[in-house]
């Protein structure tokens, strides 16, 4: 039986490794691909979090909430990241 | 003087296309409303996929998808098409900033759509998704870091809203297309003049909402052993639906954010026309 959410793990984890390879020679694309590995294994994390607490395909209002938790956290994080290195290219 | 009316005539006329192409969504809405969502083979928008049928529109599809791949990596690769058809390099600088941009871009999409996911924004209509505005929009305004947010954006939602599968993938690089088709083909991206509204509606809400549909519809149909949806569902409700969907909420609120967003975007540098070379 072919099991799609082993598949998509599986496809992060080579994402992130290539990444982290590069990264590791610096290679251009390496912040780049290891990031995009990170947040692909991290929604499978999601995945894998809400299938144990049979939440996962529910119409649970926490998912909605999850959502905002992520919109949030997430920009606020982003958006003091690029002000501090926006400020640190100025000086 | 004769310069200024013919701008206010410029602007009459581009509100107008704007205004009739909003009127043709919502009647395009009030037609599935009225014929039942348990009906798609009924639809105005369904109507060209019947006529056509599943394989013409799998053989389009494969096209598209297939041009849609190759650019994706094309892109990410550090190649890309300029004026002319010539390939040339591109040099995103895949710094601090531009990783930001891709984290910012996936949290603001997906945490939105799952935060509206299943909520009726309009009664009757609880997957219309009003975060699909900001996907073309990431894309003229970032440029390729925008377009990678977008589609990581997209893929979280999908294993919030219980539709994360090998499908996926195919949603991942659809979603990439949204954003990338105005990035690419906008001439005006500042929302300050007719032609750039004009090209928005063009490449932003039309061909980038047909692409994206198409795409992550072959996609769907040609896994179909493995995800396990029938061909009739594909062409006959997703395909048309995923359209609607997009043009919908794009057509309205895009431009409006795009007014907004442009400035400040612009002002701090984080444009993409200051931050990629091209060789």
């Amino acid at each position: 039986m072919f099991d799609q959410y082993a598949t998509l793990t599986i496809i992060g984890v080579i994402i992130l490794l290539i990444g982290i390879a590069l990264y590791a020679t610096r290679k251009k694309g390496g912040l780049m691909l290891t990031l995009i590995g990170g947040l692909w294994l991290f929604t499978m994390g999601l995945y894998y979090g809400l299938a144990a607490t049979k939440l996962y395909g529910s119409r649970s209002i926490l998912l909605n909430v999850i959502g905002i938790i992520i919109l949030i956290v997430g920009a606020a994080l982003s958006i003091v990241y690029i002000k501090k290195y926006l400020g640190q290219a100025k000086r | 003087m004769s310069s200024g009316k013919s701008s206010t005539a410029l602007w009459a006329v581009t509100f107008v296309i704007a205004a009739l192409f909003i009127a043709f969504l919502l009647y395009i809405g009030i037609d599935i409303i009225t014929k039942g969502l348990g009906n798609p083979s009924k639809w105005l928008i369904t109507q060209p996929f019947v006529l056509l049928g599943a394989t013409t529109w799998f053989i389009i599809g494969g096209i598209l998808w297939a041009l849609g791949t190759v650019l994706f990596f094309m892109e990410l690769l550090g190649w890309t098409i300029r004026g002319g058809g010539k390939l040339v390099r591109q040099v995103i600088r895949w710094d601090p900033v531009d990783v930001s941009i891709v984290a910012l871009t996936a949290a603001v999409y997906g945490g939105a759509l799952a935060a509206t996911g299943g909520i009726p924004i309009i009664p009757g209509f609880t997957w219309i998704r009003p975060a699909n505005a900001l996907a073309p929009l990431f894309g003229v305004l970032f440029g390729i870091p925008g377009a990678l947010g977008t589609a990581i954006g997209n893929f979280i939602a999908d294993a919030l809203s219980g539709y994360l599968s090998v499908g996926s993938i195919g949603g991942f690089i659809g979603n990439f297309i949204i954003a990338y088709v105005p990035y690419k083909l906008m001439r005006d991206q500042t929302f300050r003049t007719p032609r750039s509204i004009v090209e928005f509606y063009v490449w932003g809400v039309i061909v980038a909402s047909v692409w994206c549909s198409l795409y992550i519809s072959w996609w769907l149909d040609a896994l179909s052993p493995v995800i396990g949806l029938p061909t009739e569902f594909i062409w006959g409700f997703f395909a048309p639906w995923v359209i609607f969907n997009n043009a919908f909420i794009t057509a309205i609120v895009s431009p409006i954010l795009g007014y907004i967003l442009y400035p400040p975007i612009k002002a701090r540098g984080l444009h993409w026309t200051d931050r990629v070379e091209f060789k």
